[in-house]
Formats: structure tokens, sequence, C-alpha cells
């Protein structure tokens, strides 16, 4: 990640952002109309905009509360002025000094300054539970009103996402009179977000516009109205009639029953994590490499895109590279990968010569109720039979997967990774062997199919100690092609984060041509910055 | 009440006869004492038995949005509150927060207090169970009472159909009825929720959010009353059948009463009595809701609260929902059996 100074100013702002489309309204006309959304979340909200809680509303991160920059998850590299202006490395990456924007008021209408980011550090130090993403940090001081310097025990340029991404800033004159901010119910959040708590009910609640918001013409929609439903077959029949303007659910057959339903309905699909099958890489029949390449080489993954998905969820690639939003870390010799074309008889010769007597039974875990992870098994499961693999499918409930997942109990895991703005935390968090405890004990940070290669590990790290690409990039080809080589997990397809939009509503969202921010509406603080730039239709 | 069946008595109760009443009702208490204990307990033990806890899953949900930071686990520990002592010091912080009347915080909707949570979601539960439930009711005693005394009537002949509706799972007559009636045939109700929540309703009493609710409760209503109607019907028909047989019935008849008066108050009042029991007991159950029928319909009362507790490990939600539940149906019982004891002498006087 590049430790770039940011040219600071307010238009900055504005203009990396990538709002193309020549929409006059905003600034002129104010705020106006309503957008609804789903999360896709199932069951009722709940009245609390705690951003400590790791089950705060949606909106709470982004849309009231904000962190001092955004890192776009839909573009390795873009990082954009929120709060902060610009930021520096120091010594060795163990200080980071921050410029804050002018200007910015609390939607009390009191001041922001470093004051308030000083405190919201402090938290973190002085109470570990408060410390969201288990950042190493040894102080935090004020550089005048408007600068600060953070200092970590540790070189921490890969905590770079959280501490200033990840990390929203508290008023200080409201959470330093809270006893215990980690239980306190905050009703009637005040941040500094462009969008303010309105009414509130446990199956609907609405932000409205702040009206005195510091970016000029932000935001453009008036109300935006959030929906809560039991699950898929009823958020799904509200988005295909367009109750709903913005959602991200899957919509089995979606051509059929989406799209052909008005023309101005639209799917935008940024790839944005890999849907993987997890092998288990200590025992049993996967650990052998020959049982994981054979898998690879008898899948069709184009088959199970277009039947399950219409086309959506295209196949990755052999290195399980999200493209195009990790493309500058993308080694040149694997540029334009793919996988060879899918052979039955291919694999079974791999597994023939492996020495591995067929037909060869395995079972894949998967959560019970993920339909489209079920379509997809089952259209695996009659790729392998003709290449000697016996597939069976569990489906157990979403708490005993976890449970097997994290334990590494398990022969083969239909799972996802990805959603980050980062290629080395992506690469971590499936990868490095020290994060994955001996099977049996719980992992739940990743890389569930315990992979241990020392030179993964070492390269990791490299780039972790640095901020320069070019001691970066190579790094990263090597784990490329280790991963090509190795399968330590044998990859799928682009996780399906088909978002819906329904254009007769809303315009200038995020697209694959200007991911100016992730456009699925589960992930945060994306949810707050597009939000902020979508622009009501007439 | 002094029934024609002649169980009661005008003078004073003997002093034998008031001792063994009161014994009964003491009896009757340590039993549910005893009941509630155990009742306790297993809603400690119960979501215990489920595999993985509910840290795990936070940060498994959490990585379907991205990564995720080493020691997260530690910190969400400790942020919740969990994992403090072994067993059964928990199960003393349990007992102990119960006897303070508190029941925790949630962990899906972290930090909101569990009373909260459920306070919030059963008056949806009571208001559209409990009516249905007495719908149900009165329906199913009217029919039957109407249905016996007409035995081999044009009337008399629906009783095998609505026994069908009663084999019927409500969630498929749940999504029959939604198919017909809200989505692909006629638009008549609404699909699901509690209200028009894509409005500008807000909930209280307006007439715009009442009107809206009751609109919303009707489609769920007639799937709970279609598919309980049945029982009671049958059950209050089969008994009406049998005290028309009775002496009394013939001997009133013989006095040359009016029909009438004979079906109401001799045959119907001494029929009901059963189903007064069993009214009570269902409307403890009110308070479980109709789990299944809420969930198609998104409806925010309790039992969706339950599913969603479920999912997600939420221990102490799920002890709380369980312990009103639990409550509620000891209650209903006791209150039945208390009851039943005055109704009906013949239940109290075990010599």
């Amino acid at each position: 990640m590049a430790a770039a100074v940011l040219a600071g100013g307010l238009l900055a702002a504005c203009s990396s952002s990538g709002s193309s489309s020549p929409s006059s309204s905003g600034s002129s006309t104010g705020p106006t109309g309503v957008l609804t959304i789903t999360t896709g979340a199932a069951g009722t909200f709940a009245d609390d905009f705690n951003l400590y809680s790791p089950n705060a509303e949606d909106a709470t991160n982004g849309m009231i509360y904000e962190p001092l920059f955004f890192f776009d998850t839909a573009k390795d590299g873009v990082v954009d002025p929120w709060l902060g202006t610009s930021y520096q490395w120091s010594s060795g990456g163990k200080t980071l000094t921050v410029q804050l924007r002018h200007g910015v008021k609390w939607t009390d209408g009191k001041p922001f300054t470093s004051a308030d980011v000083v405190f919201t550090f402090d938290q973190a130090i002085h109470n570990t539970a408060l410390n969201k993403f288990g950042l190493p940090l040894a102080s935090v001081a004020a550089n005048g009103p408007y600068a600060v310097t953070i200092n970590f025990t540790q070189p921490a340029y890969t905590d770079a996402y959280y501490a200033l991404g990840k990390v929203e800033i508290l008023p200080q004159h409201i959470w330093a009179s809270i006893k215990d901010p980690a239980t306190f119910l905050n009703t009637h959040p005040v941040g500094t977000g462009a969008y303010e708590l309105g009414s509130f009910s446990g199956q609907v609640f609405t932000m409205t516009a702040n009206p005195h918001y510091y970016l000029p013409g932000l935001p453009k929609f008036g109300t935006i109205r959030f929906l809560a439903f039991s699950g898929n077959t009823t958020s799904d029949a509200a988005i295909e009639s367009g109750e709903v303007d913005w959602a991200g659910s899957y919509i089995p057959g979606i051509q059929k029953l989406y799209l052909a339903k008005n023309k101005n309905f639209v799917v935008s699909d940024i790839p944005l994590s890999t849907a993987f099958l997890v092998p288990n890489l200590t025992s049993g029949p996967t650990a052998n490499l020959a049982v994981r390449q054979a898998i690879s080489t008898a899948l069709n993954r184009t088959d199970i895109s277009d039947t399950v998905y219409n086309g959506y969820a295209s196949p990755t690639n052999p290195e399980a590279l999200i493209l195009p939003n990790y493309s500058s870390v993308l080694s040149p010799s694997l540029s334009g990968a793919s996988f060879g074309s899918p052979s039955a008889a291919a694999a079974k010769n791999i597994l023939t010569k492996a020495g591995i007597t067929t037909p060869l039974n395995l079972t894949v875990d998967m959560v019970s109720g993920y339909t489209d992870y079920l379509s997809d098994l089952q259209i695996i499961q009659a790729q392998l039979k003709p290449a000697g693999i016996n597939l069976t499918i569990d489906q157990p409930a979403y708490a005993t997967f976890t449970s097997l997942q994290d334990t590494g109990k398990f022969q083969l895991l239909m799972d996802n990774f990805g959603y980050t703005p980062s290629p080395w935390a992506y690469y971590y968090s499936i990868l490095d062997s020290s994060i994955a405890p001996a099977i049996g004990q719980v992992d739940t940070v990743g890389n569930f199919g315990r992979f241990r290669n020392a030179q993964v590990d070492s390269l990791l790290n490299q780039i972790a100690g640095t901020t320069n690409t070019a001691v970066q990039n190579p790094d990263f080809y090597k784990i490329e092609q280790i991963f090509a080589a190795q399968l330590p997990d044998i990859p799928l397809f682009n996780q399906q984060d088909e978002i819906e939009f329904n254009g007769n509503v809303v315009a200038n969202y995020p697209s694959v041509s200007n991911p100016y921010g992730a456009t699925a509406v589960y992930i945060q603080p994306d949810l707050g910055w597009v939000a902020a730039r979508l622009v009501p239709v007439k | 009440m002094r029934s024609a069946a002649g169980a009661g008595t005008a003078e004073r109760p003997s002093a034998e006869e008031e001792e063994a009443q009161v014994r009964y009702a003491f009896r009757k208490l340590g039993f549910y004492l005893v009941a509630a204990w155990v009742a306790v307990t297993l809603n400690f033990l119960l979501p215990r038995l489920i595999p993985g806890n509910p840290v795990e899953i936070l940060i498994s949900r959490m990585s379907q949005s991205g990564t995720i930071p080493a020691d997260e686990d530690q910190v969400l520990t400790r942020l919740l509150g969990l994992g403090t002592g072994n067993i059964f010091q928990q199960y003393w912080q349990y007992l102990d927060g119960l006897a303070h009347l508190q029941l925790g915080l949630s962990i899906t909707d972290f930090p909101t207090p569990v009373s909260t949570e459920i306070a919030s979601s059963i008056y949806w539960t009571l208001i559209l169970v409990g009516t249905a439930t007495v719908i149900s009711w009165v329906l199913g005693i009217v029919l039957g009472t109407l249905a016996g005394w007409k035995r081999g009537s044009k009337l008399d002949a629906i009783i095998p159909s609505t026994t069908l509706l009663t084999a019927m799972p409500y969630f498929w007559l749940a999504l029959i009825l939604i198919y017909l009636f809200a989505t692909n045939v006629w638009h008549i109700f609404p699909a699901g929720q509690g209200y028009n929540t894509n409005s500008d309703i807000v909930p209280g009493w307006n007439l715009a959010f009442l009107g809206s609710a009751v609109q919303h409760a009707l489609l769920p209503a007639l799937t709970i009353v279609i598919s309980s109607v049945g029982g009671w019907l049958l059950g209050m028909r089969n008994l009406m059948v049998s005290t028309l047989s009775d002496d009394y019935v013939v001997a009133a008849e013989a006095r040359g009463l009016p029909p009438r008066r004979i079906m109401i108050s001799y045959a119907a009042r001494n029929a009901v009595l059963p189903s007064v029991a069993g009214f009570a007991i269902s409307l403890g159950f009110v308070v479980s809701g109709a789990i299944v029928v809420e969930y198609v319909f998104s409806y925010p009362g309790i039992g969706f609260k339950l599913v969603d507790a479920v999912s997600n490990d939420d221990y102490p939600l799920m002890q709380g929902i369980f312990l009103v539940i639990t409550l509620a149906v000891l209650g209903a019982n006791l209150i039945v059996d208390l009851l039943y004891g005055f109704i009906d002498p013949r239940t109290r006087l075990s010599r």
C-alpha cells in the first residue's frame, strides 16, 4: 500500500471520488428524493449506533461516523481524504502523522478537531476491548488543532488500512463522559457524516441528509431508508418489484426475474472476493497436491457461472488474485492466465499417476441455506464424478459450519475470502501460517486449511515491512506463482456480488469501469462513501 | 356455578373441604416451583449445547465483508463480557442475574439489553397470535356447538374438511395464502412485515400506522385461524354430541324447555369445560408466537426474534425468550389448575 502523501484540500475528495456523472443537481437544489436500501441481513434492526458494537447497524460506519481516509475496497491503492487530508509514515513504520480537515462540524454544531482523534485512539489504548482492530498502539498526541501523531509499538504499515480507513472518529465532548462505551446504547448518534439518524423502528429506519455536510454538493439523496427482511425470499420479492432501489441479494435466474422486468434495472458486479473450495492441507486425501490438482482440472468454472449466476461470478484465475482490483501487483508472467480447459480424463490421469485409487470419496461442507453454493456444489459433484471423485455435500447450520471451519475438522469447505483493498491482507488471511494453529485448535482469522510454507510467510513479512512497491511487487509475484503451483485453496469464481440498482431512482453508482467504492451494501465504510455520492434520477 | 349437573352445592363448604382446597393449592404451587427451577436450568444448558460460540460466529460473519485482524477474537470476547469463569460460575451468575431480573445484553444486537429486545417484539406477537387464538377458539366453539346440535346436517358435514386444514403445516398454508392473496394471483394483502415500512408511517398511536398494522396482520392471522379452528371445532362438536345424550338434557327436553336454551345453557355449558382448559393453556403458548408464521411473513414478533437468536448463538437472548415462554406456559397452567379446582370440584376432591 502506498504511503502516499495525499494532495490535501476539499476538492481532492470530490475529484478523486470519480463522480463523473455531469449532474448539476445537489448544490443548486439541495438533497432530494428517497433511496430505499436493504443490506441483506436477516432479522430486525436494533436501535443502536454504537460503533464499538460488532453488530452496530450498517449505517453507523461511514454514514454517521467517518474514518480519516477512504480506502477503496474496489480498487487497490486508491486512498481518498475523508476526515484527514494527508498522512506520512516515519521512524520505520512506527509513527504516523496525519493532517486533518478544517471546517468540519459534528451534527450538534461543535467543531471537529485533533482532540477528537486523540480521544478516539486513546480509548483504544486504555481499554483493549475498544481496540476494535487489535492495533499495536503505543501513544497518540495532537500537533495543534488539525494534526495528530500516532505511535505504534512495532512497524505498522499493514495496519494503515485499519488505523486510517476503519477506525472512525468519535466526538470527545459526548463520549468522554460515557462510563462504559462498550455497552452504551447509542440511540441518538452525533457524527460528522453525510447522514443523520431520522426515525427508527425494528423494521425500518431512515437516515436524513446532513444539511451542513462539509463537502459541497454532497450528499445528493435527501433520505435513505433501510428495510429489514426475514431472509432472501422476502427481500428478493421486494427487489424484483422495484420496491428496493439498492440491494445485494442473490436472485436465482437474475436475468429473467430481475433484469428483464424493467429496462432500468441494473446489476453492478465488481469482483471483491473469491469463492474457494478450501482443502484440509494437514490430513486426509486433500493434503495430497495431486488430489487438489485433479479437482481443479476437472472443474468447469464457466459452466457454474453460466448455470447458477447467468454469467455473473465469472471464473477467477489460478493465482486467485482479485482482478481488476489488485492488477497493480499481478505478475507479468501470469497476466491473462486462466485455468486450462476442463477435463475429467486429465484429472483421472493425475490421480492414477500419483497412485491414488479411484473412486476417491470426499466430503465438502457448506452453510445450510446458501442456495447458490448448493447449486454450485451439485454441478461440481457431477463434474468430479467422471474423474473418479465421489463428492458428498454436507450442509451444517451456520454455527456448526463455523465451528468445523475454525477447528479445521473438514476435508473440503466452500467459502469466500476478500473484501479488502489490500492484496497483502488478502493473501495473508488465506496463506500465512502464523494465524493458523494446529487442527483442533480454534482459528478465527483465516487460513482454515492450515497452509504452511516458510517462503510464503517470509515474503508476506517482507511486504508488510515496507511501503516501497518496487520491493513489494516481486514478492507478490512469487506468492502468486507458489499459489498457482501449490493450490493451497482451489479457486472457483469471483464471489457473486450482484448488487442490484433500480436505475429509475438512482444514478452514479460504482461499476467495473468506475470503481470509486465497493457497491456491496454490506461493506463499510464504503456504504457511507458511496451513499453520499449516489444521485437521484430526475 | 350451579350447573344442571348438580355438581355444586349452595351450602357453606365444611372446614374439611376448605382445608382440602388449601392443601390442593399448596401442592400445586410446590410442583410449579420445581418445574420452574428445572425449566430455568434447562434454559441455561440448552443454548450451550449448540456447537461453536458466539464470538466465532460473529467473526465468521464479519469475514463475509472484510479481512479479520489477528486477536480479534480476544477483543470481542472482552467487549461482550464473555468467557468469565467455568460453567458453574456462569450458572451462578445466571441465577444471580435472574434473581435481580437482569437478563443481560443481547449479542446479536449488542449492547441492547435482552429485556428491550423482548419488549419490542412481544407486543406484535401478543396482538397477532393472541387475537388469532381468541378468534379461532370462539369460532371453533360456536361452530362446534351448532354442528353437535344439528348432528348429520350440512354444517356437520364440513367437519372433515376443517380437520384436513388442521393437518396442513403452518408454513405450507402461509405460502399458499401469500401466493394467492399477496404476490401472484390477487394483490389484496401485503406479503409480509408488521406494517408498511416503505412509507412515511411512524409507529405509534396514529391512524395511518394502526390501519397499516391491521392490514398486515390479516393474512398471518388468517393462517393461524384456518389451521387451528378445526381442532376446537371437532373437540366441541364431539363433546356436544355426548352431552346431548345425558339424562339431564333429556329431562330438560321432556320438561319442554326451548331448544335454544337447552343447547346453550344445558349442553354447551357443560361441553365447553375441557375446551376452557385447553384455551387457557394455548394462551400461554401465545407468547412463544407462531414461529413459522412469523418467519414466513417477516412478522417482527418474538418467534422471529428467537430464530434470529438461535442462528447467532445469542445465549442471553435465547435464555431470555425461553424464560418468558416457560413462565407464560407455566403461569397459564397454574391458573387453569387453580381455577379448575373451583370450576369443577371433582378435580380437587382426592379422597
